[in-house]
C-alpha cells in the first residue's frame, strides 16, 4: 500500500477558489489516511513497546523458529490488576502515566532477545524466544515484585496477573491456541486472587475422548489378538 | 565434552512390572561396553529402585537437587558396569507428585547434566501421570516396553495415544519383553502396530524382542546387569543387538 503525503497546495479549487465542502472532504480523506498510516506502525505510541500487530508478526516468526531449531519459545501474558480502579479514581492521565511506566519496566527487565509488547489496553505480552518455563518464571517473578513494590496512589494497588505458556517443537498449538493457552493461565492467576503467576498445563487441554481407549479400540485390542 | 549433543531417551511402559528398569540398565551397560558415554536417570521419582537393582545405596539423590541446594554433579554415581547413574528417592510423596515448576526445573537439571554424554536414559514410572507425559515430551526418543500380556499391550497403547493426542509425537520405539521367541515378539509388535495404524494413523518402530530367560532373575538377585553376568544368554544377546540398533 502506498500512502502519499498531501500538502495544502494539493487541495482542490473551484474557479481557483476552495469551497468549504471540498475542504471538509479533503480533511476526511487526510484523516482516513492517517488512520491507515497508524495501523501500519508496529510501535505502541504510549509505551514505545511493540503493538498488537508487531506481537502477532513476531509470534509467528518465533513459533516457526522453534519448529526449526527445537528451542522452545515461551509466551507471557500480563494483565494489570485493579487498573480500572486507578483510571476511575485518578483519571485517564494517571492511568496513562502508569502504562508508560510499566512499559519502561518491561523494557528494562527483559533480555535483548525478548520481545515486549502492549497487547492492548492494560494487557501486555512478552515473547521469550529460546526460553524455558523456569527462566520465564524468573522474569515473571521479577516484574511482579517490581510492580508490587512501586509506590502507588490507588487502593487496591495495581499488581500483575501473569500467565505463561511454552511452545515446543512438538506442541500441537496453532498460533491462536498458543496465545489462548497463555491467556487461560493468566485468567487462572486472576481467578486465583491476582498478583500471581500461573503456568499453562498443555496436556490438560486434551479431552477424555481424545485420550481414552474407546470401545472400538478395545475390541480391536482384544479380539484380534490370539 | 561429547562431540555430539546427547540423545535423551525416555523408557516407559504404561503398565508396571514388564521389565522396563531391567531393560534400561542392561541397554545402558551394553552401550557403555561399546564405548558410549551413558547416563541413566531414575525418573520413577516417587518409587525409584534402580539403586537396588545395582546394589548401590546412594547418600543423596534428585530430591536433594530439586528441593535442596545440592549440585546435580555431586549426586551422579559412576557404576561398576560402565554407565553413570543419577538416583531418585523412594517413598517421597512430594517427588511422586511434582508440581509443574519442579518438573520444569528437573528438565533443566537433566539438560545440564546430560552434556558430556552420548545417551541419557530416563527410566520413567508406570502410569500416565503428568510427570510421565512431560518426560515423554521432553525426550528425543521414546522407548515403550511391552510384554505379551493384553493388559500391558492395552496400557502401552493408551500411553502412546495420550502422548500422541497431547503433542502429536509419533516417535515411539517398541521393545517386546519376555517372549518365547522372535516370532512371538513380532506377533505382539504387529498387533500393536496394526492398532496404532488403524486408529492413530502412525506406525511405531520395532526395536527388538527379548526372550524370557531365567538368568534375568539370577542377575537381579546378584544386583548387577545381565549383559555382564551372563553375556552368552539369549536375553543378553538380544539386548546387545538392540543396543546396536540404537547406536548403529
Amino acid at each position: 500500500m502506498t500512502v502519499t503525503r498531501k500538502s495544502h497546495n494539493d487541495l482542490p479549487r473551484r474557479n481557483g477558489r476552495k469551497t468549504v465542502h471540498d475542504l471538509l472532504q479533503k480533511i476526511k480523506e487526510l484523516h482516513e489516511e492517517n488512520v491507515k498510516l497508524r495501523s501500519l506502525s508496529l510501535i505502541d505510541n504510549l509505551t514505545g513497546l511493540g503493538n498488537e500487530r508487531f506481537f502477532w508478526m513476531q509470534l509467528e516468526t518465533e513459533m516457526a523458529r522453534t519448529k526449526r531449531t527445537g528451542h522452545s519459545c515461551t509466551l507471557m501474558m500480563i494483565d494489570l490488576d485493579n487498573f480500572k480502579c486507578l483510571n476511575d479514581t485518578f483519571g485517564h492521565l494517571e492511568g496513562d502515566k502508569f502504562l508508560e511506566e510499566f512499559g519502561r519496566i518491561m523494557h528494562d527487565n527483559s533480555r535483548s532477545t525478548d520481545l515486549p509488547c502492549r497487547y492492548g489496553g492494560d494487557e501486555f505480552a512478552l515473547i521469550m524466544p529460546a526460553t524455558s518455563v523456569t527462566d520465564a518464571l524468573k522474569t515473571g517473578e521479577r516484574l511482579k515484585n517490581i510492580v508490587a513494590d512501586m509506590p502507588q496512589k490507588s487502593n487496591p494497588p495495581v499488581s500483575l496477573s501473569i500467565g505463561i505458556a511454552e511452545y515446543t517443537a512438538f506442541s500441537p498449538y496453532s498460533m491462536n491456541e498458543f496465545v489462548r493457552a497463555a491467556d487461560m493461565a493468566m485468567y487462572e492467576a486472576k481467578g486465583g486472587g491476582k498478583n500471581q503467576i500461573h503456568i499453562d498445563h498443555n496436556w490438560k487441554q486434551i479431552t477424555f475422548e481424545d485420550s481414552e481407549v474407546n470401545r472400538d479400540e478395545k475390541d480391536a485390542l482384544f479380539t484380534d489378538y490370539r | 565434552m561429547a562431540e555430539n549433543s546427547p540423545v535423551i531417551i525416555s523408557v516407559a511402559s504404561g503398565k508396571g512390572g514388564v521389565g522396563k528398569t531391567c531393560i534400561t540398565i542392561n541397554l545402558a551397560a551394553s552401550l557403555s561396553e561399546k564405548g558410549k558415554r551413558v547416563l541413566v536417570i531414575d525418573c520413577d521419582l516417587g518409587l525409584a529402585n534402580i539403586d537396588i537393582m545395582l546394589g548401590i545405596n546412594p547418600r543423596r539423590n534428585l530430591k536433594d537437587v530439586i528441593f535442596g541446594d545440592v549440585d546435580v554433579h555431586d549426586v551422579v554415581i559412576r557404576t561398576e558396569v560402565g554407565f553413570d547413574f543419577l538416583p531418585a528417592s523412594s517413598g517421597v510423596r512430594e517427588m511422586a507428585q511434582l508440581l509443574h515448576e519442579n518438573i520444569e526445573r528437573l528438565k533443566d537439571i537433566i539438560t545440564q547434566i546430560s552434556q558430556g554424554y552420548d545417551y541419557v536414559f530416563c527410566d520413567i514410572g508406570a502410569g500416565i501421570s503428568d510427570t510421565v507425559l512431560q518426560f515423554n515430551l521432553f525426550a528425543a526418543r521414546n522407548f515403550v516396553i511391552v510384554s505379551k500380556d493384553l493388559t500391558s499391550i492395552t496400557d502401552a497403547y493408551a500411553m502412546m495415544k495420550t502422548i500422541y493426542r497431547t503433542c502429536g509425537k509419533t516417535s515411539f520405539e517398541v521393545i517386546v519383553n519376555s517372549v518365547r521367541d522372535d516370532d512371538e515378539g513380532l506377533k505382539v509388535f504387529n498387533h500393536i502396530d496394526s492398532i496404532c495404524k488403524r486408529f492413530l494413523n502412525f506406525s511405531p518402530r520395532h526395536l527388538g524382542s527379548i526372550p524370557f530367560d531365567e538368568v534375568v532373575t539370577r542377575s537381579l538377585m546378584k544386583q548387577t546387569v545381565l549383559v555382564r553376568l551372563f553375556p552368552a544368554s539369549g536375553a543378553a544377546v538380544k539386548i546387545n543387538q538392540i543396543a546396536t540398533a540404537i547406536s548403529p
